[in-house]
C-alpha cells in the first residue's frame, strides 16, 4: 500500500472518527457504591440510567446503602416521602447531609394528582443524581415509563423503595430481615445486623446473594460473606467478572 | 495622574484605576420600597437589604427574619427576586452607558469600568464622580449611590461602600499609586476583606484570632511568610491588603476569535426564546472554555435589534461565570432592556457571548457566592421548581440540632427557612457532645411522632420501672400501637435521661429501652410516667 501525504491521513482519519469515535462503556456511566456492595452490582457500581427496586424487610436501609457511596462522592441525593428517615443513622452510613434533600410525599395521602406527583419527581430527576421514591401505587403505567425515559436520559438512578408498581426496575435488590446482634437478657446494647441481601434483574444474569453488616458496629456497612452467584459452587470476585463478562 | 512610587514596590503597575459605582440595599429600591417605610428584603431566612427606616430602627444585613421583627415590628418583608435586582438595574446601566464605554457589572446594584477614559472626558475624576452619581439618580432616584475611584477593584470597592455609608454620599477618590492605597486601606479592619474582597469568613476569623485586626496588619508581614502560613487564600488576601492585583492567579485575555453567536433570521420580540437561545450559547462556550480548562471571569454579552439598538454589557464574577450564572445575567440584561419605556422598535437579530477575561479553572473558588459547582445549582433549581410546584414547605434540607433522642440529633427544616446550597450553617457540627446520647448504630427510622405500646412481663402484666429505674420484672412481649404482642427475644436498659430538670415546664425524666422481637425487628422504646412509646425502629 503506498504511503499518503498526511493530509490525506489526516482526511481519512477525519473519516473514520466517527465511526470509532467516542465508545461510551458501561462502566464510563458509574456512580460509585460503598466497597461492600460492589460485588454485589453488575460492574461494581450504580450505573447511569438505571432503576432500582429496594425491597424486604430492611428496604429503606438498603436504599440508603446503595446511594451512600455516590452521595459521598459528590452527588445530590433526593428523597421522596420518608419523612421518618433517621438523620444521624444516614450521617453514620456516609450519607452526605449536606447534599440531601427530602420532599415530603403528598401523593400518597391524596393531596397531589398523579401529574403533580410525576411533574415533582420529573423536576427533581432534572437536578438530582440520586432520587429514593416510596413506591406510589397511583402512578400508572405510561407516566412511569416516561420518568424511566428522563432517568436514563438525564443519567440518574431511580430507586423505589417497596414494591415498584408500574415502574421496571433493572435491579431488584432484596433485604430479608436480618439477625441483629449485641442484646443480651437485660444486658449490652445493639451492636450490628446480619442481613441477607440477593440482587437479580434484568441486567443481571444470575442473581447474586451476600451477607452484610447494615449497620455493622460504627453505624456503616461492612461484608459479612463474600457475594455469592446462583450456580456456583465456588465463589470469589475475580471468577464472578470473568464469568459475567 | 498621581505620581507614581519608586519601583521598589512589589505592587505591580498594572493595576488598573476602576471607578466602582455602588448601591446599597439596592434589592428594596428594586422592590419599590419607599425610604421611609420599614422593610426588608429576605433570602434564606436573612436579611440581605433594607430601607433607610428599617436602618434606623436598628435591622441589619444578616438578622433572621424574627430577629428583625422583633427589632423593628412594623417591618414589611420581602421576597428576595434577583431576576427583579437585575431589571431593575438595567436603568441604571443604560442611563450611565450613555457616556461610559464598556460598563462592567458583578451584581445588581454594582457598576465598575476604567476611570481614565470618562475622567478625561468630564475633566477630572470628581467631576466625572459627580456626574455619573447624576446619571444613576436620574435612573433610579430612591437609590443611595456611592462611588469610589481608586487603584484595583477592591480599593475602589471598599470606597465605594465608605462613600454610600456617608450621612451625604459624596464620591471618595483615592489618589493613584500602591503608598496612596496602602495607607488608606491599612486602618481598615479586617472583615472588609470578607465584606468586599470575598475573603472566606473562617479564614478572616483566623486573622483576627491571630491578632491581625486591620488590614495594615496584614500588608506588613512578608508575603512568602503569609503563604506559606496560610496558603493561597492568605497570599491573595495580603496581595489585595496591599493594593495589589486583585485578579485571581491566572487570568489572562482570551484570543479575540474566541466567541460564540447566534443569528436569528426571524426577529425575536420575547424574553424567553432569547433566554433559551443564551442557555445554549452559554454551554457552548463554557465547553469550548473547559476544553482548556479555563473558565470565564468577565463576559461580554451584546444584543442587536434589526434596527441597530444596542445592549452591551460587560459581567464579571471572580470565581467564574458558570453556564447558569451567565444564563441568569443574560436575563437580567435583556429583561430591562426589552422592557424599557418605549420598547424596542425591532425585535433582535443576534447575541454575542464574548469572554473578554479568561482564567484558570482549577476549583480555586473564592467563595464570593460560595462557591457553588454545577451539581449544586441543578440541586438548587430542581428545588426551586419543586418547591413551586407543590410548596416551600414541603421541601426540607437536614438541619443538625443536638440532643439525646435519635429524634432531636438532627431535624427538616423546609427550604423557606434555609439555603439549600449552604448547608455549613445548618449542619455545623456542635462542638460539644451529648453525654447519654446511645452510640452508633443509631435507627434508621425514627418516628416524626412516638407511637404509644405497651410492654407485658411473663405474665402478662404491664412492665413498670420505678424512679431509681428498677422494673417490675423482665420485659417479655411488646405491642405495638394495639397490634398483637410480639415475644422480645433481646432486651437492655433502662438508660434514664432527666432532661431540663431546672425548667418545670419542659423537664422531662424517662427510661430508654431496647428490644429485638421474634419477628426480626429492633425497636428503642421509652417509659415516661409508666407510659411505654416506640420512638425509633432499627430498620
Amino acid at each position: 500500500m503506498e504511503r499518503d501525504s498526511p493530509q490525506a491521513r489526516h482526511e481519512r482519519l477525519t473519516q473514520l472518527t466517527p465511526a470509532i469515535g467516542p465508545v461510551s462503556f458501561a462502566r464510563d456511566r458509574q456512580l460509585p457504591v460503598v466497597p461492600a456492595l460492589e460485588a454485589l452490582l453488575p460492574d461494581g457500581g450504580l450505573t447511569r440510567g438505571y432503576t432500582l427496586g429496594c425491597q424486604g424487610a430492611a428496604a429503606v436501609s438498603i436504599a440508603l446503602a446503595v446511594v451512600t457511596g455516590a452521595s459521598a462522592a459528590g452527588s445530590w441525593l433526593a428523597v421522596v416521602g420518608l419523612p421518618a428517615l433517621g438523620l444521624r443513622a444516614a450521617a453514620e452510613l456516609g450519607i452526605a447531609l449536606e447534599r440531601l434533600v427530602m420532599v415530603a410525599d403528598t401523593a400518597n395521602t391524596g393531596a397531589l394528582g398523579e401529574t403533580a406527583w410525576a411533574n415533582m419527581a420529573a423536576a427533581l430527576i432534572d437536578g438530582f443524581d440520586l432520587v429514593v421514591i416510596r413506591s406510589n401505587p397511583n402512578v400508572r403505567a405510561g407516566t412511569a415509563r416516561r420518568l424511566q425515559a428522563r432517568v436514563q436520559s438525564r443519567g440518574a438512578v431511580l430507586v423505589v423503595v417497596g414494591d415498584p408498581g408500574r415502574f421496571i426496575c433493572d435491579l431488584v435488590v432484596t433485604a430479608q430481615a436480618g439477625t441483629w446482634e449485641g442484646l443480651g437478657d437485660g444486658s449490652g446494647r445493639l451492636s450490628r445486623r446480619r442481613l441477607g441481601v440477593s440482587v437479580s434483574g434484568r441486567r443481571l444474569a444470575r442473581q447474586r446473594q451476600a451477607e452484610l453488616w447494615l449497620p455493622s458496629a460504627n453505624g456503616g456497612i461492612e461484608a459479612a460473606l463474600p457475594v455469592a452467584i446462583a450456580g456456583d459452587t465456588v465463589v470469589s470476585d475475580t471468577v464472578a467478572l470473568q464469568q459475567t463478562g | 495622574m498621581g505620581s507614581h512610587q519608586p519601583a521598589s514596590q512589589t505592587t505591580p503597575s498594572t493595576v488598573p484605576r476602576l471607578v466602582v459605582v455602588w448601591c446599597p440595599d439596592w434589592s428594596v429600591v428594586a422592590a419599590g420600597a419607599s425610604p421611609l417605610e420599614p422593610a426588608a428584603v429576605l433570602h434564606a431566612n436573612r436579611v440581605i437589604a433594607r430601607t433607610p427606616a428599617a436602618a434606623a430602627a436598628g435591622v441589619r444585613q444578616g438578622h433572621r427574619r424574627r430577629e428583625a421583627q422583633r427589632i423593628c415590628p412594623t417591618l414589611r418583608i420581602i421576597d428576595h427576586d434577583p431576576a427583579r435586582d437585575g431589571r431593575e438595574f438595567e436603568a441604571a446601566v443604560r442611563s450611565v452607558a450613555q457616556m461610559v464605554p464598556r460598563l462592567e457589572s458583578t451584581e445588581p446594584g454594582s457598576l465598575t469600568f476604567l476611570a481614565r477614559g470618562p475622567s478625561r472626558y468630564f475633566g477630572g475624576e470628581h467631576e466625572m464622580a459627580v456626574r455619573v452619581t447624576q446619571l444613576v439618580r436620574d435612573a433610579a432616584p430612591r437609590a443611595c449611590v456611592g462611588i469610589g475611584i481608586a487603584d484595583g477593584r477592591f480599593t475602589a470597592g471598599v470606597a465605594a461602600r465608605h462613600s454610600a455609608e456617608q450621612s451625604a454620599p459624596a464620591p471618595i477618590v483615592i489618589d493613584s499609586g500602591p503608598a496612596a492605597t496602602r495607607a488608606y486601606l491599612a486602618q481598615l479592619p479586617v472583615s472588609t476583606l470578607r465584606e468586599v474582597g470575598g475573603i472566606a469568613a473562617d479564614a478572616v476569623d483566623l486573622l483576627r484570632r491571630l491578632g491581625l485586626h486591620r488590614l495594615g496588619d496584614l500588608a506588613a508581614l512578608p508575603a512568602p511568610d503569609v503563604l506559606a502560613r496560610f496558603g493561597p487564600v492568605g497570599a491573595f488576601a495580603h496581595r489585595i491588603a496591599s493594593g495589589g492585583d486583585d485578579r485571581p492567579p491566572g487570568t489572562a485575555t482570551p484570543p479575540p476569535d474566541l466567541l460564540v453567536s447566534l443569528t436569528f433570521d426571524d426577529p425575536v420580540h420575547m424574553l424567553d426564546p432569547l433566554v433559551f437561545a443564551t442557555k445554549q450559547l452559554a454551554q457552548q462556550l463554557h465547553g469550548l472554555l473547559a476544553a482548556d480548562g479555563r473558565v470565564c471571569t468577565r463576559l461580554a454579552v451584546l444584543a442587536e435589534t434589526e434596527h441597530s439598538e444596542r445592549s452591551e454589557h460587560l459581567w464579571y464574577r471572580p470565581n467564574g461565570l458558570s453556564v447558569a450564572a451567565i444564563v441568569e445575567r443574560v436575563r437580567w440584561q435583556l429583561d430591562g432592556w426589552i422592557q424599557q419605556p418605549g420598547g424596542l422598535s425591532s425585535g433582535v437579530v443576534l447575541l454575542r457571548l464574548t469572554p473578554d477575561e479568561v482564567c484558570s479553572d482549577d476549583g480555586n473558588q473564592l467563595g464570593f457566592w460560595g462557591g457553588r459547582s454545577e451539581a449544586d445549582e441543578w440541586a438548587a433549581r430542581a428545588v426551586a421548581r419543586v418547591a413551586g410546584l407543590i410548596g416551600e414547605q414541603q421541601v426540607f434540607v437536614p438541619a443538625r440540632r443536638g440532643g439525646r433522642q435519635p429524634s432531636d440529633a438532627y431535624s427538616w427544616v423546609s427550604v423557606d427557612q434555609a439555603d439549600v446550597t449552604e448547608p455549613t450553617e445548618r449542619l455545623a457540627v456542635a462542638d460539644m457532645p451529648w453525654p447519654g446520647q446511645l452510640p452508633a448504630p443509631s435507627p434508621a427510622t425514627v418516628m416524626p411522632e412516638a407511637v404509644p405500646a405497651e410492654v407485658f412481663d411473663a405474665a402478662g402484666r404491664v412492665v413498670r420501672v420505678n424512679g431509681r429505674g428498677a422494673l417490675s420484672a423482665d420485659p417479655a412481649a411488646v405491642s405495638v400501637q394495639g397490634r398483637s404482642a410480639e415475644a422480645i427475644t433481646g432486651w437492655a436498659g433502662p438508660w434514664p435521661i432527666d432532661e431540663r430538670w431546672w425548667d418545670t415546664q419542659q423537664h422531662r425524666r424517662m427510661a430508654r429501652f431496647q428490644f429485638t422481637t421474634e419477628r426480626g425487628s429492633a425497636l428503642l422504646a421509652v417509659v415516661e410516667h409508666q407510659q411505654w412509646w416506640v420512638t425509633a425502629v432499627y430498620s
